[in-house]
């Protein structure tokens, strides 16, 4: 690995990791504290409406029927489409603007004039990328340890919530393996983008339609959401090893294969 | 010894041939000029010999080392600026030379400093900020600035003011006379006349000549245009050395190939109105050199 490119990742990338991570802890204490205001009893009726239920559960890996309290509801953040749309977008970007983000930019023309191997290049953005996984993990559970302290709700557990945290960072994992994986494949940034963002999109609506229609319930396995379930880990107080297994063999697979590619590809001029 | 040995080197993109059966040679302490107009294969060269593409066919060989397969060991000898230098626009100018400094393992901050104050550069400024010519001015720098043993330089003159232009030959004047070699690629044959010894010229991936600069200028290629007073007698007989390319009532445009006595001999027998004699356009020099190829 390079450190002078590790660090310049991580210096290029500095604004939008720690704006990522702010908008993660602010978001999650204003749901702590709009799960305070809303009345229970109202909570019930919603979630006795079936495709409401249905779209919960398959955000959460489980039905929430006993779980259904203030633990569960917090539990919720952590599969919130908006903290995931913030993580994504994080992932997405940092991962494209540092592989066919320099083609694209052309300025690989100067970093591959240097005598760091393509191997290395690789690695140390990808080492950069990473790295941003625990912060993000630390600030999305530091979000709800702030939110609880500020709203009083001493029933969330938080030891629960470190292990669907701990899990979390493997979605992470695979989401930086299909990122750089994709990156180093293409020549053009907006279409590595689009590419990943299909992969997100399609991976989400099979995840939902699954929860709907049981015929789909095959095809959700290649849902990466089908092995990140909040609720499962909450119930069972442990972490899915099963799952945290398949997200991260899958996206080892998806990086080696960027950086096989990376390593034996033209790099074009712009 | 040479530091760069390219034997049949080919590239095609699909069905788009760039370069067939490309060979030369860059001896050491040369300054080495590869001349060819826009699209000629030139740039697809020389990223071949810094790892950037890879070869379809043939050899590149860099310090005795395989282009592709040992580029990095090659890199550690070598600094490469690309003809449009794209920068890090977020950085400033000492922060990029300071990122290109630590990657390269240290040690030319000092010869950095030398340089920013010879080409005049504000470097605490945010690249995003720079002229193009600035831009260039810190893409040399960056190049220069590790004093490497093989400097390839892909139109490096883009965008700079002729003083800058002449402050860059010295630099590299001064790299070859410390036995350095400078590898120079343009489309100006003046810019390589001034600056190069050797010089091999590319036309549509193909090397049409190669050799020193003063066997190219032996050659005393030279533009002619001349208008007669009247219209053309007919028959109208040119001398030998002399290619007419187009002819038109009292107008011929061609190129001269010999001692330019003669020329002048010859046209003081004409009655003129006008007439100029200038370095000929790169295309008057590749339909020569196909003329006498029979190309």
């Amino acid at each position: 690995m390079n450190v002078p490119l590790f660090l310049k990742t991580l210096r290029d990338h500095r604004m939008f990791i720690i704006g990522g991570c702010f908008l993660v802890v602010l978001f999650v204490i204003v749901f702590l504290f709009a799960i305070d205001s809303l009345p229970m009893e109202q909570s019930k009726v919603w979630m006795n409406v079936p495709w409401i239920k249905s779209l919960i559960s398959s955000l959460m890996g489980a039905e929430m029927t006993g779980a259904f309290e203030t633990n569960g509801m917090a539990t919720f953040v952590f599969t919130h489409p908006v903290v995931l749309a913030v993580v994504i977008a994080l992932v997405f970007s940092i991962g494209s603007a540092s592989l066919v983000g320099e083609i694209d930019r052309g300025t690989i023309d100067l970093l591959a004039s240097l005598p760091i191997s393509r191997s290395s290049i690789y690695i140390s953005v990808s080492t950069a990328l990473i790295a941003c996984g625990p912060v993000l993990c630390v600030s999305l559970w530091g979000g709800v340890l702030i939110g609880r302290w500020l709203t009083g709700q001493s029933d969330i557990r938080m030891d629960d919530l470190a292990l669907v945290a701990a899990q979390f960072f493997f979605v992470y994992v695979f989401l930086c393996g299909m990122a750089l994986g994709v990156s180093a494949m293409c020549s053009r940034r907006h279409v590595a983008l689009a590419i990943c963002f299909g992969v997100v999109l399609y991976a989400f609506t099979v995840n939902v339609l699954s929860a709907f229609w049981p015929a789909l319930e095959i095809v959700s396995y290649s849902s990466f959401f089908r092995y990140y379930g909040p609720l499962k880990i909450v119930e069972a107080h442990a972490v899915q090893w099963g799952s945290v297994l398949v997200l991260t063999v899958a996206g080892a697979v998806l990086w080696t294969a960027g950086l096989l590619v990376f390593r034996s590809r033209d790099i074009p001029s712009t | 010894m040479n530091v760069v040995e390219i034997h049949n080197l080919a590239k095609s993109y699909r069905d788009v041939v760039a370069l067939r059966d490309v060979s030369l040679t860059v001896p050491a302490g040369s300054r080495f000029g590869f001349l060819g107009p826009n699209g000629a294969g030139k740039s697809t060269t020389l990223r071949i010999l810094i790892g950037l593409l890879r070869a379809s066919g043939g050899s590149a060989r860099v310090f005795g080392l395989d282009a592709w397969g040992e580029s990095t060991a090659i890199r550690k000898r070598l600094a490469y600026l690309s003809g449009d230098a794209r920068l890090y626009g977020g950085m400033t100018g000492h922060g990029l030379l300071k990122f290109v400094d630590r990657a390269r393992g240290g040690g030319g901050w000092a010869e950095a400093s030398r340089l920013c104050e010879r080409f005049e550069l504000a470097a605490e400024r945010k690249i995003r900020s720079y002229s193009k010519g600035m831009r260039q001015k810190l893409a040399i720098i960056q190049a220069l600035m590790h004093k490497p043993e093989l400097l390839i330089l892909d139109e490096p003159t883009s965008g700079l003011d002729p003083l800058m232009q002449q402050a860059l030959y010295d630099e590299l004047r001064d790299a070859t006379a410390d036995g350095r070699t400078v590898l120079f690629s343009s489309h100006t044959l003046s810019e390589v006349e001034q600056l190069c010894d050797q010089v091999a010229i590319v036309r549509s991936g193909r090397i049409v000549e190669a050799g020193t600069t003063e066997s190219l200028r032996k050659r005393a290629l030279r533009r002619v245009v001349l208008k007669h007073r009247n219209r053309l007698p007919e028959p109208f007989s040119t001398p030998e050395g002399l290619t007419v390319h187009a002819k038109n009532d009292g107008a011929i445009t061609g190129t001269w190939a010999g001692p330019v006595d003669a020329l002048i001999a010859w046209l003081a027998t004409l009655q003129l109105d006008d007439v100029s004699i200038s370095q000929p356009s790169l295309e008057d020099l590749f339909a020569t050199y196909y003329r006498e190829q029979g190309d």
